[in-house]
């Protein structure tokens, strides 16, 4: 299944975790946000490996 | 407010509630907040080996593979390109320069020449302190785990030579008997010793077949052997102790404390509770003093530790898990 949506749901701690797994994709801005414009599908094993190690499971795709 | 402070190898701090290595604590905002929020120190990110290497040689494929992650050792993946040996000495020298509580500096070597070198290096960034993550991920059935403890003590009295800031090691609880090694460790000069470390495992994914990586964090209440350690060393030994592993809440760190730790590190609370989890913890801590009457820390530091047991330190030892197996049906029922 191609990834061509990411979202961060309410509750992220701002723990940076995301953004060292997989910088293109994810940025700290206080909490975790999804960059615009970037072609999930090159980065669909760190967007994976990203949420799965979320610590409060917020990073949802689809 | 109640005194909360202890002491970490030897450094008078603020109150025992420490950050621990990890990637969390690279970014000057999430060290200045975890300041803020009342850490009592802070230990930076571990200097691996392998950034070392990779700064003197080209890119070893063999850190493709499943090297040692974990919630404090998320450094390896997936750009360790351009996190250089140097760029981190710079980067704890700033980090130094804008805390105002004592920054540690974690190494984490293979070598012994990379050890030596760069605790040296290391401590003339103006770090309070240095903690030796001692790991080793062992694959080699033909060491001996005589040479693995013996290399390390030889690491540990090197570095004492070589640095004057004060010097703390961190273990694994994976030795036939930690207790002896601390033993000697301490006689070697180690100022704290932190326990334990915990480290990436790899996993399997059976649709794939193949092995898969997955951030580790440690789950509240995995702080047992850690307590069951500070109690038979309190007292012990020279140095301090500083707990680790599974240590999420207030609660958890005053039982550490009871045991006989002087301090604790935390790094899966932030993540999983935010770094404003620390002041969380100092309350609950002083909310319990106040409801016990106690002062500081040394009103109760190693109340329930093996030395101040001596009359009945049963907990301590195997009868304690003899009478908890005769005795299951009465304490857990039948069913």
């Amino acid at each position: 299944m191609a990834i061509t949506k990411v979202w961060i749901e309410d509750g992220c701690t701002g723990c940076g975790l995301s953004e060292a797994i997989c910088p293109e994709v994810f940025k700290m801005d206080g909490e975790a946000f999804v960059i615009d414009g970037v072609d999930f599908s090159k980065y669909e094993r760190e967007i994976v490996e990203a949420a799965e190690s979320c610590p409060v499971e917020v990073i949802k795709y689809s | 407010m109640k005194n909360l402070k202890t002491k970490f190898m030897g450094i008078e701090i603020d109150n025992p509630i420490i950050v621990g290595a990890s990637n969390m604590v690279t970014k000057l905002d999430n060290l200045k907040k975890a300041e803020e929020q009342g850490a009592g120190a802070i230990v930076y990110k571990s200097l691996f080996e392998e950034q070392i290497q990779l700064e003197r040689l080209q890119f070893d494929e063999k850190l493709t593979e499943f090297n040692d992650i974990h919630a404090e050792m998320l450094t390896v993946h997936p750009h360790l390109d351009y996190t250089g040996a140097e760029e981190h000495l710079l980067n704890l020298r700033k980090a130094k320069e804008n805390l105002s509580i004592p920054l540690i500096a974690s190494l984490n070597a293979v070598n012994i020449g990379t050890w030596i070198d760069y605790a040296k290096l290391i401590a003339e960034t103006g770090v309070d302190g240095i903690e030796l993550n001692f790991y080793q991920n062992i694959w080699d059935l033909d060491r001996d785990s005589n040479d693995i403890e013996n290399e390390q003590i030889m690491i540990v009295r090197e570095i004492k030579e070589n640095v004057s800031i004060p010097v703390a090691v961190k273990l694994s609880p994976d030795y036939t008997n930690p207790l002896n090694l601390i033993k000697k460790l301490d006689k070697a000069g180690v100022d704290s010793f932190v326990l334990f470390n915990s480290f990436f495992q790899p996993d399997i994914d059976i649709v794939y077949e193949k092995h898969i990586k997955k951030y580790n964090f440690s789950n509240h209440g995995d702080y047992k052997k850690s307590l069951r350690f500070a109690g038979l060393l309190y007292q012990n030994i020279n140095a301090d102790i500083c707990s680790s592993h599974g240590i999420f809440t207030g609660s958890d760190v005053i039982k550490l404390i009871l045991s006989g730790a002087s301090s604790v590190q935390v790094v899966s609370t932030l993540y999983v509770n935010g770094i404003s989890q620390i002041s969380k913890m100092r309350s609950e801590i002083e909310d319990w003093m106040e409801l016990k009457n106690y002062h500081s820390l040394d009103d109760f530091r190693g109340k329930l530790s093996k030395n101040k047991l001596n009359k009945n330190p049963f907990v301590y030892k195997r009868a304690q898990y003899v009478d908890l197996i005769l005795n299951a049906e009465d304490i857990f029922g039948n069913n």
